[in-house]
Formats: structure tokens, C-alpha cells, sequence
């Protein structure tokens, strides 16, 4: 039954986009559309404004007890003088309308500057072998409230869909003509891309935000552990069934993630200045949009040639993936840009401006830190096409394998672990073969370049142009216009939110809660079986509980009870005196806290799991106190359920969710009956 | 039964429960005499970074950040604050030194043998694990080198079925039953869906660090086990690969909460009240935020015209070679070829003259071939060449017998030395062979025996070898008119470098043949200087700047200094020539150092101006405001005097280089006194013994400026050590349990050599050096 729902829902989807972009591509040739570049809002510069971090936060009250975090770029230009600030990302927590964070949850992540594509991007990324970019996408609907990048709450949802897709290539697309294949594969792929290079966007964005760390920043900033699940959500959205990870595996990964990419490029900045020692070439550092680390130029320096090793340099200039420029008869003649430093009596590079002993630069590369084995190389200066032919070189392939000739990891495994010998290979000899993890870096790329405005004006310009050369999506949309989108996003976003009761936003959170309460300690069949109802009948049937004036109550415990059960179940799970690592009174407080609400929950996994947790925790604990509060929390759970006395909190949850106060009075503040 | 039998059951029953009881209760007695010894070996953990965390306030629960540790050791048992590696801060010889408690006999993560090339290859398991799987590896390499020396391990101590021992350095055989279960925990259903899920699996390496912890909660279980030890190496690797203070965080969390479980496990445990837990680390970490530690290559210098262009041979493949090579576990021998070669083009293979240990981090040692060797070799080939002009043949050959002749007594010596040792070698070869040992899979010590019979054969043919071109070079006379005729490899070994270089030698080294050639003097005799390239390296590696040096904070200069054993017994510290001190040990121990510059070596003549003390010297003492000098002492005055060991470990331990001084003195002492052989071996083999770690010895120390790394085959941008910094020093050593005070915190200074004594006192054995355990001292 669930197979036969997937595919059902599978088709539908495919019915309603992709076969239409198919046939539609087969048909038609389509012009590429230029994408017209909209300026940058700009007012005056304020020291403030300089002296204020580059990333930062600003929040956005939503109706029924929420709020929008967005995240901005401040374009401040020390150089052009010129203030500008961007918003990127937007994350709405819901909060209940209350200043207790044990109840908060993180719900939806808006990439402000997505924008989507048109239906001719569509059509021509259906076209097999259309390696450009060909329109600036949609224009942002004023009113329309943006669609999410991911909803926090269903991380498992992209799960269905992608699998549907799979087994709707598999099973119905593969077999047919070649056209069809070659067509639906080559849309996917693009499709796929176009996301990632999104989700990279997101996440690049995310790394760079600030947190709350209960300073100045206070709840206007999501905290650490926050920010590291949604970077996590949005990475695990690249894996098919990166859904399924759990909220505590998602949050260490996002933690783990950040440094082991951390790691990663200050080996490769270090692998890139050895290189360049080795080369004679000069390295240097740069920051792209406040980006420290993050990439680094590799200067040709005329007239001054520096002493080589007497070991093989082959393999060096292979890492660099550039050619030797003693070697190079176009720089004979060069043309490009050059630019005029100093040396110290070192020979080392000095800052811009400072004297020394003057030397002519050329640029020679860009390189970014960020691909997991070695620099990726993201601009040669001196070859316009090389980078885009090594990925077009790469897609062909790719294509030509999977959607001309229609080979299959089943039945051609040959193919594939051939491949995947050649590329180990090619990997250990210093090459990048790693095609998704190049796009990562390149996502990265193309953004912060657009956000800059500290660069020298001639070198970010000569870098842009060749990345703008490395864009071979059709669904893709230059930097410039994105962020010029998002100003429009954000203002739908937020004016919606300060609509009201008309806020499409409060309502759908409203929906969403409603499906939370329904599935609050449901079994993973239960689970299960609920979704594949939801897909099988195309999201028709959802399963929510009624519409209640007791609802946010009822989620307020729960999420308590959650919040509270995770912080004993890490206890328990150390299985060690839990009076070492946190005072008794913290640990009593959450004990007691399940065992006035646990009762109350009519789900009988959540009581039982309290139930052992606590007679667990009692099992690991050496304090008396903790020990009393155990046995009586016990025994109360498993007494079995008793009426949830909540006359007293009802009147105190619908004052506040009628005012629309994002920031209201804490609970604890409040009297009580 | 007739009455007085009727008893006998009673009586019977009664005396068996005696018995019974007699003997548990001196089973008890025994247990408590064997008290239990738990020791966690923690590598390249900075005392300074654990213990600001555990005094740090965590504001989430009011207490420690690290609150196991704090529990355990700061709460409830002593701690070391100022505990120092001693020698390098190098994970193989402190743990050897740590595991054995006597003076170190190994000196490098990797070690070379100047008259054979044998590779001593300390940090890699591979090789062992595969030796040990085919029964013809028993035990680490640095474990057959102690055992060798007659040096046992602190856990040798133990009966073999009294000890559980983790996998680490200095590891005697493998527990198959580890492996398999960890292999089973890698590819177990949770984590098999952790890698589909796309949420990342943990390393293999993490895997077995779990089944370790398990293990070790097992052992704890068990009454008959007395020491127990568990070794991590994921601080070291988090260390060397991020200065992140979060990441690094991470790490010692979970370094507390495994103390966490372990000290629950050790209090559920039969011997909860017998148990000692000790927690220790070899060496610290050059961990700063904020700032970056940069690689220079030595290979690129050394095979550079201006460094001597020599093959180089290293124990690992050079990350930027980019090889597939360079996957390959077992290797341990490296040549890199010099293009720049002077007269040895193409022969990497055969004739690497410089060898290199740059598994150091923060210092390098460095093996060349004896500049003398390098003169005889670049002499045939002159020799060997037809078109020779007569006057230069005759100047060249004569030169030639001059330079044998120069080493004759010494290379007579060393022949007639090494065969009456292999004489007695293959005494015992034919001894051990004659016992008729056979492989079995069960019997480990008669697989140690087999495996040593194989050492010593590889040995014998090695240094027979060596004395064969040693007796061939000393019989050879140059024929002054006629091209050689000999086979150079048959005069001149492969893969060998000879005896060490002076530091007059080092100080005129003989890289290659003049660009013009040989050149005699007015005379008809070979005019050396014109004749050869020359390279001063002290003077070459103090000059070394590096151009792509991006961050401020570091110098351009890579090198800091260099350190090497003078002819006369004394040790030399060279930064620059204005700049160099003197190291002097009398025979009571006393440790004097002496401020000089331009010191000058000709054949054993050591000349050099004395100085006084200033700014700028190696290890900058004078000027180091952490300098610690008794009350009214001038800087000077004092620092010119003789001191014992502990005075010099009380006055500059908190200085930027800590215990460099004695460091030194235990770097570069001879190493020969260090070995005392296996018990009943006989004076010929100990002598034996006691060269084969001579010959490990390089020639010189180079020792890198602050931040700065040699490292070629893992950049560690993170942090590194190795050297003297007190950041790199500065080590943990916290005790708790049986026999230990509580909530103590000792501030006064020891290093590497207490330790191992100390807990063997407190376990209630006889310590190696009982003047080192500072138990008593210390504690009460």
C-alpha cells in the first residue's frame, strides 16, 4: 500500500511538473533570458553601522506567538562609503508567546534571496547538454507569502518525495525512450543542483551569523545549538533520507560539521601557501564578504623570480591545477589586470598601500578552502574557460552515461566502480573529483562575492566574470539578482507577519501545530502510516487534532515534557552520578516538572518513558533528595493519567496570543490561582 | 558409625571452610600488597588548557566546564601542576620514558641506523599488526627496542595475566577479540543507518576507542586484574588539526565524561578500595588561538644546491608528492631525489645522504653521511673517470689514502669491535636455534624468541656487510695513474651514512665536487677548498626566511635553533653566530650552561669566544621574566653557576622554554649508560646492545620557531610540538584513589622521570629509580 502511495504521489508530481518541462523542452528551443541586475538599496553610513558586525539579527513578531529571526549582511563599504544590508536568511521560531525557551521550536527557514525559476528556466533545464544559465528567474510576488527552504517540524517530509522520484525514474522514465530519459534525468539533476546550490547558499550564510550567547544579543539570536540543527537540516537535506536523523544527532552533527570544515580549510590555506613557497608565487589571503579563511590568491610576481626546490614541482602544479607561469608565453604579453605591491626585505607580501620594495602582481588563481582534500581552484586569470570546461567536461559524462546510454548502478555496476576507481585514483594524484563538493564551494563562491564590498574593485570584477562562466544550471540565477530579490522577499515575509489576523504565516503555523499535537508521542508506525496517507491522497488528508482554545496549553506541556525528558535522558544515558555534572535543584526542578504534567499527557509512550527515565535516574543518583523526588514522580506517572488542571493557565495563554505581543510577560511573572 | 566418627563429617566440613576462608583471606592480603594500578595515557593533552577548564565555571550548571575531573581528581585525589616532558615533547620517547621510568633510550618518533639504514618506525601500527597476524611480530617496535635494552615497561611489573593493556605505542602483543568486536561495532545496524542517513559514521579509530572504554570496564570487573591502562590519541590528532578552543572543548569533554564512567565503573568494582587511577599525558600542544602553525620544508632545503642537494630520505611520503603511494601503511623509508645533485644523480635509491625524522613537529633530526664518506665517494668517482688529468689523478688519489688514512684507527676499531660482537651474535643465533622453538599461535614468548632470531640474522648480514667495505676501504690504496677499477658500491655501502659528522664537520660539510672540478694547490696536492662545495649548515639554517608568511604574529624566521654533541662531551646550542651557549653535565650531575659565540671545531679542537649573558640566546633565559631565581640572585651570576637538576627545574620551569635546560642534557646524553641489557647478558652483547642505539643517534636537532612545524606529511595547522616550549612541555599527571591524598595540588616541578616510579610506589612496587618518587615528598 505505502509503495503504491509513493508512486502515485511520485507520478503526480511528475505529472504536474517535470514530464510538462519534458515535453515542452522537446519542443521548443528556448533563448536564454539575460537576468537584469536591480540595484542595492543605499543610505547614508553611520558609525554605528561600521562598527557593528558584519552579520547580524533582526527579529519580526508574528501573530499567535512567534517570531521571525532574519539573518543580514551589512554592505557597509569602508571604501565606496555606502551602507547597505541585505537580509539572507530567515528562521521562524515559535515561541508560544513566552520568554520560556525550554518551549520554543524552530519551524521554517526562508532563503530570502531564492528566487524561482521561470518556466522557460524549467523547460531548458530539461534539455540535455544546456550547460548555461539562461534567465533571472521569477519576479517576487508582493503579496505572496515565500515558500520555505525547509520546514524544521517535517524533517523527514523531502524524504517521500525523493525517494517517490527515484522510483518514478526507475520504474517508469528509465525504460522508456531515450529522449524521456535523457530528459527527466537531466531535469532532475539540474533540479537537484539548484537546490543544493541553495542549501550550500543557506548554510554558508548560517556559519557566519552570530549566536545568542545570552549577552546583548539576548533571544534575538537563535543560540548555538539552534543554529547548528538547521545547519545540519539544510545539509541532511542533500541525502535522501537525511530526514530520518534524530533532532539530538542533528544538532552534535551541525556542531561536528562546523569544525571538521574548520579543519578543513585551515589544512588547505596551509597545503596552498606551501605550495606557493614551493612555486615562488605569492600567496595571500582574502576576505570575501567578511568570510575570513576562507580563500586565498595565488600573484605571479613580475620581475622577481624566487628560488624553487630541486625536488619534482609536477605534482604541485597538479594541486594547483595551474600552469607553471615560467612556462606561460601568455603572460609574456599579458593584458590583464596587474597590480602594484611592495615586498619587505623578506620578500614577503606586504598590505596593500604599505612601502617597501615595489613589485608588479599578476593574479594568477582564486582558490577556495572549503573542498574536503586540497584549494579548490575557483577562478584562473588566466584561462577564462578552464574551470567551466573541467565541469561541463564532468556533466557530459554524467549525462551522457546515465541519460543517453541509460546505464544503471544495477545492472552496469561495472561502469560505476570502474569510475570509482579512476576517480580514487585521480583523487590521491591531487585532482578534485569530487563534482557536488565542488558545486558547494562554488555556491559559496558566487555569493560572497556578490556581498562584497571591501575587495579591490578590478580584482572582484575580473572574479566575478569568471564565475558568472562556471554557472551551468539553466535554473540558476545570478548572485546580484538574488540578493535584490531578497529585499522583496523579506518585505512580503514581514509584512505579512504584521498583518494580523489576516497573517498567512500565523495561520499556517496554526495548521502546523495542530499536526504537532497529533503527532506528539506517536509511534513510528503510527508515524508512518500517517504519511503515507498524507502522500497518497496529495496532501489532501493531513492529520491535525481539532481546532481548541486549549491547543497551545496542551503544546506548551508537551513541549515541556520533551524539553525537560531530554535533559534526564542525557543523564540517564551517561550512567553516571548525575550530581556531579549538574546541581541537585536543576535536576529536581525538571523531575518535578514531568511529574506535575506527565500525568496529564493521554499518549501512554510519553508517561512510560517518563516513568523510566526517572526510576532510572533514581537508579544512577546518590542524593536523597533527587532519590524522594524520583519515587514520588514514578509513582505518580504510572498512577495513570489525571485531568490536566489548566483553568488556570488558559486565561493567562489567550490574553497574550490576542495581543500579538511577541515578547510577552513570562509565565512564572504572571499570578497565579 | 561408632560415636567418635560421627563428628568426622562436621569436623571435615569445618576444616574445609578454615581452608577455604585461610585462603581468601590471603588472597585479600595479596590483593592488597598487589593494589590496583588503573592508568589513563592521554596523548598530546596541555596541562594548561585541561586545567583552566576545570577550574572554569560552566554558567549553565554552576559548575566545572569538566566536572568529572574535577571530581575525581582536583575533589578527591592530587594533581601535578607543573608536570614537564622531559627531553623533547615527542610521543615516542616520552612515553618511553614514561612506561619504563629510567632515561630515555629512544629519541625520536623514528630513528635510523648509520651503519645498516634500518628504520626504527615507532608510530606505525600497521606493520605491527600485520606481523603480529603472520607470528612474526610480538610486540610494537619500540617495545622489542626497551626489551632489547633491557628496559621493562611498568605493566612488565604485572604478571601477564594481571594486566589489560589498550592498544597504543608502546603495546606487547594484540587482543584479536578488541579488533573483532570493534569491527563489529563498526558495522553494526545503528551505525550502517547512521551512513545512509547521511549523518556520518565514526572513524574506525573511534569505533575502537569504544570497544577500548568497554574493555576496560570488563577488566575493572575482574578481582585477578591489577593494572589496567587505556591510551587516546584523539586529543593529540584534535590538537594538531585545530587551535579551535570549542573544538578542543569537545574533546576534553569527552575525555570527562569517560573518566565519568570510569570512575562509576571503578567504584562498583571488587578492588574499588584497592584501586589507584592515574591520569597522564606525554607531552602538551602548541595550541594558540588565533594563530595558525606553518610548515617549512626541510627535504626542499636539504635537496636544494644551497642545502647540500641531497637525496633525502624520509619515513613518510611528502603530502604535496601527491601519490598513491602515499597510502601504502607499511612504508618507512622515503627517497626523495634531488635534481640539483652534484655528483649523485639518479642514485636516490642507493645513495640518500640526508635522512630525515621530521615526525617531530617542532623539531627535526637530521642524519647526513659522513662528510668524510661523502669525500671518498666523490674521489672514485673522479678516479673512476678516464679523462682525469695525471696531475689531478696523482692529487686525488693521494688524497684519497689521506682521507682513509685519517680514519684509519677509528674504522680499524669499530671493524675489529662490531665482528667480535657478531662473533658472539651468532653464538647465540646458533643457540637459539639449537633450542628448537617453533611457531605457535598460543605461545607468544616462544614467537618472541623466533622473531629476535630473525633480528638478529637481518643484523648479522646488515653489520657484516658494513664491516666487510669498512675492511675493503681500509685495505684500498688509489692507484695515482690509472682509472679505478674497483666497484664503488663495494667501497662505499648503500644506504649507509658512517660514523657521525663532528661539528666541524657540519660546519664544512662536503656536498658534492667544485662546479669546475678537482683543483690542486701550487704543489701537486689536491687543493680541498677550490676542489669541493662546502655548506655551513648552522649558519645556512639559522639564515632560512620564508616569504609566503601571511600571518603577523610569526617570524619569518622558521628555524629557531640548533642543537647538537660536541666532541668533548658538552652540548651546543646555536642560534646565530653571536648567539650559541654552551651545556655542560660534570660527573655529580651538575648542569652549568655557558654563553659563547663563534665556536669553531678543527679535528677535535673546539675554540670559541665566551660571553656574557644577554638578550637573544637559545632558549632566552636572561631575558624571560618567569625566570624563577632565588631571593637577591643576579640573572647572571646565577644562570653562570653549576646547579643540580632540581634547582634549574625550580627556576626556569615557568620560563618560555620550561625545562629546556635539562631537557637538553637528556636529548643529547650519551645513550650507551642508558641500556642495561637483559639480565645475564654477556659484557660482549651489552656492548652490542648498547652501539645499536649509539647508531640511532643523528647528528644534529633542528628546532623550530614558535608556531612554526617541519611536518611534510601532514600539515597540522592546528598546533604541533615537540619542542621545549613549555607549551609543548607542560603535561598532566593527576592521581586518585588508593594511597593518594585528597584535594591536593602540588605546585613543585617534575618531569617524565617521576612518574613511573611514583606509581609503581603507590601500587606497592619496587619503583625503577627510587630517588624519583615523589609520592612522599610531595604529597605529605
Amino acid at each position: 500500500m505505502a509503495g503504491t502511495g509513493l508512486i502515485a504521489a511520485s507520478r503526480w508530481w511528475f505529472t504536474r511538473k517535470t514530464v510538462a518541462c519534458v515535453a515542452i523542452a522537446s519542443g521548443l528551443v528556448c533563448a536564454p533570458v539575460g537576468g537584469a541586475d536591480l540595484p542595492v538599496r543605499t543610505s547614508v553610513p553611520t558609525v554605528q553601522g561600521i562598527l557593528q558586525p558584519k552579520y547580524f539579527w533582526r527579529t519580526t513578531g508574528v501573530q499567535a506567538g512567534a517570531e521571525i529571526l532574519t539573518l543580514f549582511c551589512r554592505l557597509d563599504a569602508s571604501k565606496s562609503g555606502d551602507e547597505r544590508e541585505a537580509p539572507l536568511v530567515a528562521i521562524l521560531r515559535d515561541s508560544l508567546g513566552d520568554n520560556d525557551t525550554s518551549n520554543d521550536r524552530l519551524r521554517y527557514v526562508w532563503l530570502l534571496s531564492y528566487v524561482h525559476p521561470t518556466w522557460r528556466q524549467e523547460a531548458l533545464s530539461a534539455v540535455p547538454f544546456v550547460y548555461w544559465r539562461s534567465g533571472g528567474g521569477q519576479k517576487p510576488a508582493d503579496t505572496k507569502l515565500p515558500k520555505p527552504l525547509i520546514d524544521l517540524s517535517q524533517p523527514s517530509g523531502p524524504l517521500f518525495s525523493s525517494v517517490g522520484h527515484q522510483i518514478v525514474q526507475w520504474s517508469l522514465l528509465d525504460p522508456t525512450l531515450m529522449p524521456v530519459r535523457a530528459s527527466s534525468r537531466t531535469y532532475r539533476t539540474n533540479e537537484l543542483d539548484d537546490e543544493r546550490l541553495h542549501l550550500e547558499e543557506a548554510i554558508g550564510y548560517l556559519r557566519e551569523a552570530p549566536v545568542s550567547t545570552g549577552g546583548f544579543l539576548g533571544a534575538a539570536a537563535p543560540t548555538r545549538a539552534e543554529l547548528n540543527t538547521v545547519i545540519a537540516r539544510l545539509s541532511l537535506r542533500t541525502h535522501m533520507l537525511g530526514g530520518l536523523v534524530s533532532e539530538q544527532q542533528a544538532e552534535k552533527m551541525g556542531e561536528a560539521d562546523g569544525f571538521a570544515q574548520e579543519i578543513t580549510r585551515n589544512r588547505n590555506m596551509e597545503t596552498l601557501r606551501v605550495c606557493a613557497e614551493k612555486t615562488g608565487l605569492i600567496f595571500e589571503p582574502i576576505d570575501v564578504a567578511g568570510h575570513v579563511g576562507e580563500y586565498a590568491v595565488l600573484w605571479y610576481p613580475l620581475d622577481h623570480k624566487f628560488e624553487r626546490p630541486s625536488s619534482p614541482l609536477n605534482t604541485v602544479w597538479k594541486v594547483l591545477t595551474i600552469k607553471d607561469p615560467e612556462q606561460d608565453p601568455r603572460l609574456k604579453g599579458w593584458r590583464g589586470p596587474r597590480f602594484e605591491r611592495a615586498l619587505d626585505s623578506n620578500g614577503s607580501l606586504l598590505p596593500t598601500g604599505a612601502a617597501g620594495e615595489p613589485v608588479q602582481l599578476i593574479p594568477l588563481a582564486v582558490y577556495g578552502m572549503s573542498y574536503p582534500t586540497k584549494p579548490l581552484l575557483l577562478a584562473d586569470f588566466r584561462d577564462t574557460h578552464r574551470v567551466r570546461q573541467r565541469e561541463m567536461a564532468q556533466r557530459m559524462i554524467d549525462d551522457t552515461a546515465t541519460g543517453i546510454l541509460g546505464l544503471s548502478h544495477f545492472t552496469n555496476w561495472y561502469f560505476f566502480v570502474g569510475e570509482a576507481i579512476y576517480d580514487f585514483v585521480r583523487s590521491h594524484r591531487g585532482t578534485a573529483v569530487n563534482r557536488l563538493a565542488r558545486m558547494d564551494s562554488y555556491s559559496q563562491f558566487r555569493v560572497e562575492l556578490a556581498l562584497d564590498h571591501d575587495l579591490d574593485p578590478t580584482l572582484r570584477q575580473v572574479m566575478q566574470r569568471r564565475v558568472a562562466s562556471m554557472a551551468l544550471n539553466p535554473l540558476e540565477v545570478a548572485p546580484a539578482r538574488e540578493i535584490a530579490v531578497a529585499d522583496a522577499r523579506y518585505a512580503a515575509l514581514t509584512s505579512d507577519a504584521e498583518a494580523g489576523p489576516a497573517s498567512k504565516l500565523a495561520k499556517r503555523l496554526q495548521q502546523d501545530r495542530r499536526i504537532e499535537l497529533a503527532e506528539y508521542g506517536n509511534t513510528e508506525r503510527r508515524q508512518v502510516s500517517d504519511e503515507v496517507f498524507h502522500r497518497a491522497t496529495f496532501g489532501i488528508y493531513t492529520r491535525r487534532v481539532k481546532e481548541s482554545d486549549l491547543n497551545p496549553v496542551i503544546l506548551d506541556r508537551d513541549r515541556r515534557i520533551d524539553y525537560n525528558l531530554a535533559f534526564l535522558d542525557g543523564l540517564v544515558k551517561a550512567g553516571t552520578d548525575p550530581e556531579v555534572s549538574y546541581p541537585v535543584a536543576r535536576i529536581r526542578d525538571s523531575v518535578n516538572t514531568i511529574a506535575e504534567l506527565a500525568p496529564g499527557v493521554m499518549v501512554n509512550n510519553i508517561r512510560e518513558h517518563a516513568a523510566n527515565t526517572i526510576e532510572a535516574l533514581k537508579g544512577i543518583s546518590n542524593d536523597g533528595t533527587l532519590q524522594a523526588d524520583c519515587t514520588r514522580a514514578a509513582e505518580g506517572i504510572k498512577a495513570g493519567r489525571q485531568l490536566l488542571n489548566i483553568d488556570a493557565s488558559l486565561s493567562f495563554v489567550n490574553t497574550n496570543i490576542a495581543s500579538g505581543s511577541t515578547r510577552p510577560v513570562a509565565k512564572g511573572s504572571e499570578p497565579t490561582k | 558409625m561408632s560415636r567418635p566418627f560421627r563428628f568426622f563429617p562436621f569436623l571435615f566440613l569445618a576444616l574445609m571452610l578454615a581452608a577455604q576462608s585461610s585462603t581468601q583471606l590471603s588472597q585479600r592480603e595479596s590483593n592488597r600488597h598487589d593494589r590496583r594500578l588503573l592508568v589513563i595515557k592521554v596523548d598530546g593533552l596541555n596541562a594548561d588548557l585541561l586545567y583552566d577548564a576545570m577550574a572554569e565555571i560552566d554558567p549553565a550548571t554552576s559548575k566545572s566546564r569538566l566536572p568529572w575531573l574535577t571530581h575525581v581528581f582536583s575533589d578527591n585525589g592530587t594533581i601535578f601542576k607543573n608536570f614537564y616532558t622531559r627531553g623533547i615533547s615527542l610521543s615516542a620517547p616520552s612515553w618511553s620514558m614514561l612506561d619504563t621510568g629510567r632515561h630515555g633510550v629512544i629519541r625520536g618518533n623514528v630513528e635510523f641506523d648509520r651503519y645498516t639504514g634500518h628504520t626504527y618506525d615507532y608510530l606505525n601500527f600497521f606493520p605491527f599488526y600485520i606481523g603480529y597476524a603472520r607470528h612474526r611480530q610480538m610486540d610494537m617496535p619500540a617495545v622489542e627496542v626497551l626489551d632489547r635494552a633491557g628496559i621493562p615497561l611498568v605493566s612488565d611489573r604485572f604478571p601477564p595475566q594481571q594486566v589489560f593493556q589498550s592498544p597504543q605505542l608502546f603495546q606487547r602483543g594484540v587482543d584479536w577479540r578488541n579488533l573483532e568486536h570493534a569491527l563489529q561495532r563498526h558495522f553494526s545496524e545503528k551505525t550502517i543507518m547512521s551512513m545512509i542517513e547521511g549523518s556520518g559514521t565514526p572513524s574506525f579509530d573511534e569505533t575502537l576507542l569504544s570497544q577500548t572504554e568497554a574493555d576496560v570496564e570488563t577488566a575493572l570487573r575482574q578481582p585477578e586484574i591489577f593494572y589496567i591502562d587505556y591510551f587516546t590519541g584523539d586529543i593529540d590528532h584534535e590538537g594538531h588539526a585545530t587551535n579551535d578552543p570549542a573544538a578542543l572543548m569537545i574533546q576534553l569533554k569527552r575525555l570527562d565524561a569517560f573518566v565519568g564512567r570510569i570512575w562509576t565503573a571503578v567504584q562498583s568494582s571488587p578492588l574499588a578500595q584497592d584501586t589507584t587511577m592515574v591520569m597522564v599525558s606525554d607531552h602538551g600542544m602548541n595550541n594558540v588561538p588565533g594563530i595558525h602553525s606553518q610548515g617549512f620544508s626541510l627535504p626542499d632545503l636539504f635537496s636544494s644546491p644551497q642545502g647540500g642537494a641531497h637525496h633525502v630520505i624520509t619515513d613518510r611520503h611528502q603530502l604535496s608528492d601527491y601519490k598513491l603511494a602515499g597510502l601504502n601503511p607499511l612504508v618507512s623509508r622515503v627517497p626523495t631525489e634531488s635534481t640539483a645533485s652534484f655528483y649523485l644523480k639518479g642514485e636516490a635509491s642507493r645513495y640518500p645522504t640526508a635522512w630525515l625524522d621530521v615526525d617531530g613537529n617542532e623539531r627535526a633530526s637530521v642524519w647526513l653521511r659522513n662528510s668524510d664518506l661523502n669525500i671518498i665517494h666523490i674521489l672514485l668517482l673522479q678516479l673512476a673517470n678516464k679523462d682525469l688529468t695525471p696531475p689531478i689523478r696523482k692529487a686525488a688519489a693521494a688524497f684519497l689514502d689521506a682521507t682513509i688514512d685519517r680514519h684509519r684507527a677509528l674504522w680499524t676499531a669499530t671493524a675489529n669491535g662490531l665482528e667480535e660482537e657478531m662473533h658472539a651474535l651468532s653464538h647465540r643465533i646458533d643457540e637459539r636455534k639449537a633450542a628448537g622453538i617453533h611457531r605457535k599461535t598460543s605461545d607468544k614468548q616462544a614467537n618472541r624468541l623466533l622473531e629476535e632470531l630473525d633480528e638478529w640474522e637481518r643484523e648479522e648480514n646488515e653489520y657484516s656487510s658494513y664491516i666487510a667495505h669498512l675492511r675493503a676501504l681500509l685495505a684500498f690504496r688509489a692507484d695515482p695513474e690509472h682509472p679505478l677499477k674497483e666497484k664503488i658500491s663495494d667501497l662505499v655501502p648503500e644506504l649507509v651514512l658512517g660514523d657521525r659528522n663532528t661539528a666541524g664537520q657540519l660546519q664544512h660539510y662536503v656536498s658534492g665536487p667544485a662546479e669546475n672540478g678537482l683543483a690542486v694547490d701550487g704543489g701537486d696536492r689536491l687543493d680541498e677548498e677550490r676542489s669541493f662545495r662546502h655548506v655551513d649548515y648552522f649558519s645556512l639554517l639559522a639564515a632560512q626566511r620564508v616569504r609566503n608568511n601571511p600571518q603577523t604574529a610569526m617570524s619569518p624566521r622558521p628555524i629557531d635553533f640548533t642543537a647538537m654533541a660536541l666532541s668533548n662531551g658538552d652540548y651546543w646550542l646555536y642560534a646565530n653566530e653571536e648567539s650559541q651557549l654552551l651545556v655542560h653535565v660534570s660527573d655529580d650531575g651538575q648542569i652549568s650552561v655557558q654563553p659563547i659565540r663563534k665556536l669553531t671545531d678543527r679535528d677535535g679542537d673546539l675554540r670559541y669566544d665566551a660571553q656574557s649573558w644577554h638578550d637573544g640566546l637559545p632558549l632566552h633565559l636572561f631575558e624571560d621574566r618567569a625566570l624563577h631565581l632565588p631571593q637577591g640572585a643576579d640573572r647572571a651570576a646565577w644562570l653562570s653557576q653549576p646547579h643540580n637538576e632540581r634547582e634549574w627545574m625550580d627556576a626556569i620551569h615557568q620560563t618560555q622554554y620550561s625545562n629546556g635546560v635539562i631537557g637538553i642534557t637528556e636529548l643529547l646524553s650519551p645513550i650507551g649508560p642508558n641500556v642495561p641489557g637483559p639480565p645475564g647478558i654477556s659484557p660482549v652483547l651489552l656492548r652490542y646492545e648498547r652501539r645499536r642505539r649509539e647508531l640511532v643517534q643523528p647528528d644534529f636537532e633542528i628546532f623550530a620557531a614558535d608556531h612554526w612545524n617541519f611536518n611534510v606529511r601532514n600539515f597540522n595547522p592546528g598546533g604541533n610540538h615537540g619542542s621545549f616550549f613549555r607549551i609543548s612541555t607542560h603535561s598532566v599527571w593527576m592521581m586518585a584513589g588508593l594511597g593518594v591524598p585528597v584535594h591536593q595540588v602540588i605546585q613543585e616541578p617534575y618531569d617524565t622521570l617521576n612518574f613511573a616510579s611514583t606509581i609503581l610506589s603507590v601500587a606497592g612496587r619496587t619503583p625503577p629509580m627510587p630517588d624519583r618518587v615523589v609520592i612522599q615528598a610531595a604529597m605529605h
